[in-house]
């Protein structure tokens, strides 16, 4: 998080993480881990009463606005959610939000939009295919413009929310290039398959398309415009996932530190060896750095920077892989305790290795980023 | 202590100030070079560069006007810092103005601050740190250079070393002990160090890599300094060494008095100046494709792009005041585990034209630059000095045991012996 919010921000903030600290602790994210849905929906309902999915959304369709920078006002409740193992499906209602709202009509969405600002409906983000691929101009999901009608065929992996979610906002291929498209859950020829996932509360879902037939409208994005509406997409879920990945690295340092300050070993507390806290200082200049690259990321996307897709990309390559190796230090740092299902720990490591994954490997974006800067 | 003539009426506006900077520097500097002078010639156009800045009136914005400054703040600073950004700038004033300047005008007598700080604005004395040993850099306080009371002066004897720029100084800022009874850090006392007075001998430390001395040892034999010239009292030596190190923090930081006095291209001690571009060198060696080596290159322009970014993080939490205390140590650590990453990975990139060339002065960058790059891990205070400043200062985790602290410096020096 920056550390120059602007008093709105930091209201956000505040209101964010004592919502969630009163009616989303740990103790509900363990026991929402055996339920079908990950999340409750009156709790969603809630936190979108506080402005969360608001904050993606235009004035019109009853959004709001903290500082100017949607984007980085987002990104303060990703990480507030980060720090809590938050379940909401804060991040796809954002992109889908911003996805409808700036669509090639957004006025047909706006009554849609105004549903999910009030937490009344969930569209899901149906992006990534199998075999882990996230790269719209390879989707083997196919659009076909009949008459007045869209037709659909394919399959989405990877869907969060996709079994708890009214509508699906889809990324296809077409033979004019790539375009988008809202499908109702409950259309017919969609089939929906719950998945489970490593997180103690995030759900996901593939999702399959056989002949999905649609009115024209449903085109969120045309071929003109699908491809740079989805990176716009990419850069929003990459960034907000590294603001929710930042806030459960730093939730899960400041309990290890306050654990390291009160256990005692041979005499003294285990945080004055200098072989224990030169970790953390190695650690804190990788959490600092983690959220610096963030919020550049955030600011790259709210100017529409020409750089921004290579600075989300640079932001995702280095928060996933430095993430799941400080969480994994903080395990070691604690000892035997954590490694049990009773220590909160593993609940962060859950999270953070699914944001890893999640919207490309640091690996793949890493490699994108080099290939950007090698053009 | 106030200067008594300071004048009074309103500070100058941001914006006012903005404007007439921006108007003497179109007329009067040059576009900032492509590639950065040497080291001899930033001397000597620096030093007439810097007195033309002087004359003009724009040196020493936050300076009060007293010792020959413009009497503004560092708000103002940064607004000149910014103006000169795309400009030729004295690149090599950072130490003397950036770092000893304030120490000297936090702790200095009245006649050492009203002879000495025009003159290093104006460029015509340069001045550095003599804090290291031979003997110890990182336990700093256990110096042994001696300052021995004799009359009206004090009389220094003893060996300092790692001081940079010795060569060509006038003055350094001298840690040595005046009491060995009281325990370490008390017993200190801070000189101001005439470099060419009787008594100095400055002999350069040349550097792995070879090429000019950086680096200095200055033996100090019977040198003699006036009272008035102790920093801060007798026994203050450490708290005023501890402001000259947050002020050589800060400049390398890039904020408080140093903040645009970088000059030459691109900003010495900024986290970039230790690193080579390693995509340019694949370009060059036609290997950035390489599937051996591309992960690497990618994850190394990764590290450049953040380590800018959480330069620009931490300066605005300074900034703000949302970071209090020696943040400047994080970056230093960052880059000091960082660039001899990057040195690494040169080599890897580089393959046998790293390290066997033809021609006199061709190549070698590559190799070298591995030599040297060290010196950002150790110099400046160690990666393992800056990991004890992040934990114990900035996170306030509890410090090693030991009674160093409370223990007559003599008895320090006894039991070494003894174990010896």
């Amino acid at each position: 998080m920056r550390l120059d919010l602007t008093e709105e921000q930091e209201m956000v903030r505040e209101t964010a993480r004592r919502f969630l600290e009163k009616e989303a602790p740990l103790a509900s994210v363990r026991q929402a881990f055996d339920s079908a849905d990950g999340f409750s929906s009156e709790v969603w309902r809630k936190e979108c009463e506080l402005g969360w999915a608001a904050l993606a959304a235009p004035e019109s369709a009853g959004g709001f606005s903290a500082s100017g920078g949607r984007g980085q006002d987002l990104a303060i409740v990703a990480e507030e959610m980060g720090r809590l193992i938050g379940a909401g499906p804060f991040i796809p209602t954002a992109v889908t939000v911003d996805a409808l709202a700036q669509a090639d009509h957004p006025a047909a969405f706006e009554p849609l939009i105004q549903r999910m600002v009030a937490g009344e409906a969930v569209v899901a983000w149906a992006f990534g295919e199998a075999a882990d691929n996230w790269t719209p101009e390879t989707f083997a999901t196919r659009a076909r413009l009949q008459g007045e009608e869209v037709v659909l065929d394919g399959a989405k992996a990877y869907v969060e929310a996709g079994a708890q979610a009214g509508a699906l906002l889809v990324t296809a291929g077409s033979d004019a290039g790539v375009v988008q498209v809202l499908v109702p859950a409950d259309a017919p020829g969609v089939a929906v398959v719950p998945c489970r996932s490593i997180d103690f509360v995030r759900r996901f879902a593939e999702v399959r398309f056989e002949g999905v037939r649609l009115p024209a409208s449903a085109l969120a994005a045309d071929a003109r415009r699908g491809a740079a509406q989805a990176e716009r997409q990419t850069q929003l879920a990459l960034l907000l996932q590294c603001a929710e990945t930042n806030g459960a690295v730093e939730r899960a340092f400041e309990f290890t530190v306050a654990y390291m300050r009160d256990r005692f070993a041979f005499g003294r507390a285990i945080a004055s060896y200098q072989a224990l806290k030169h970790r953390l200082a190695d650690i804190l200049l990788r959490i600092h750095s983690c959220m610096a690259t963030t919020d550049a990321g955030l600011e790259a996307y709210d100017a529409g920077a020409p750089d921004a897709g290579r600075l989300a990309r640079v932001a995702k390559a280095y928060v996933a892989s430095r993430s799941t190796a400080i969480v994994s230090d903080l395990v070691q740092l604690t000892g035997g305790l954590g490694v049990t299902w009773d220590h909160d720990l593993h609940l962060y490591e859950r999270r953070i290795a699914l944001n890893r994954a999640i919207y490309g490997t640091p690996e793949r974006r890493r490699a994108e980023a080099l290939r950007m800067i090698l053009q | 202590m106030t200067p008594s003539s300071e004048p009074e009426g309103p500070m100058e506006s941001l914006e006012d100030f903005r404007a007439r900077a921006r108007a003497w520097i179109a007329a009067n500097l040059q576009p900032r070079p492509e590639t950065a002078p040497s080291r001899e010639e930033a001397q000597t156009t620096g030093k007439a560069l810097q007195a033309k800045i002087f004359d003009a009136g724009f040196a020493g914005v936050a300076v009060p006007k007293a010792y020959g400054g413009m009497g503004l703040t560092l708000e103002h600073q940064r607004v000149w810092a910014e103006e000169t950004r795309a400009y030729a700038t004295p690149g090599n004033y950072m130490v003397s103005i950036g770092m000893m300047l304030p120490t000297v005008l936090d702790h200095g007598s009245e006649a050492v601050k009203a002879r000495h700080i025009p003159r290093m604005l104006r460029g015509e004395e340069q001045w550095i740190q003599l804090l290291s040993e031979p003997s110890g850099g990182s336990d700093m306080a256990g110096a042994l250079t001696r300052a021995e009371r004799r009359g009206d002066v004090y009389v220094i004897n003893g060996s300092k070393m790692w001081s940079s720029g010795a060569g060509t100084a006038d003055y350094g800022l001298c840690l040595a002990r005046v009491n060995w009874d009281a325990p370490k850090h008390q017993g200190l006392g801070m000189f101001a160090l005439p470099l060419k007075a009787k008594g100095v001998t400055i002999v350069p430390i040349i550097p792995a890599q070879g090429g000019e001395a950086h680096f200095f040892i200055e033996h100090l034999d019977e040198v003699e300094i006036p009272e008035e010239y102790v920093l801060g009292g007798e026994g203050e030596g450490w708290t005023v060494a501890q402001r000259l190190l947050f002020h050589e923090r800060n400049a390398t930081a890039g904020v408080g008095y140093g903040l645009g006095l970088g000059g030459g291209s691109g900003a010495p001690g900024g986290a970039n100046s230790w690193r080579l571009d390693i995509v340019d060198l694949a370009r060059r060696r036609g290997v950035a494709e390489d599937p051996a080596l591309a992960a690497q290159i990618a994850e190394d322009y990764i590290e450049l792009v953040v380590g800018e970014q959480l330069a620009r993080r931490i300066n605005a939490g300074m900034r703000t005041g949302k970071l209090q205390g020696q943040w400047g140590s994080l970056l230093k650590l960052g880059m000091g585990i960082d660039s001899p990453a990057n040195a690494e990975l040169a080599l890897a990139v580089a393959g046998a034209e790293g390290v066997v060339w033809s021609g006199e002065n061709e190549g070698g960058e590559v190799a070298r630059n591995w030599l040297r790059v060290r010196g950002v891990s150790i110099a400046g205070g160690s990666n393992e000095m800056q990991r004890n400043i992040v934990s114990e200062r900035l996170m306030g985790l509890p410090r090693e045991p030991g009674d160093d602290k409370n223990t007559p410096f003599s008895e320090l020096i006894r039991r070494a012996r003894a174990r010896g």
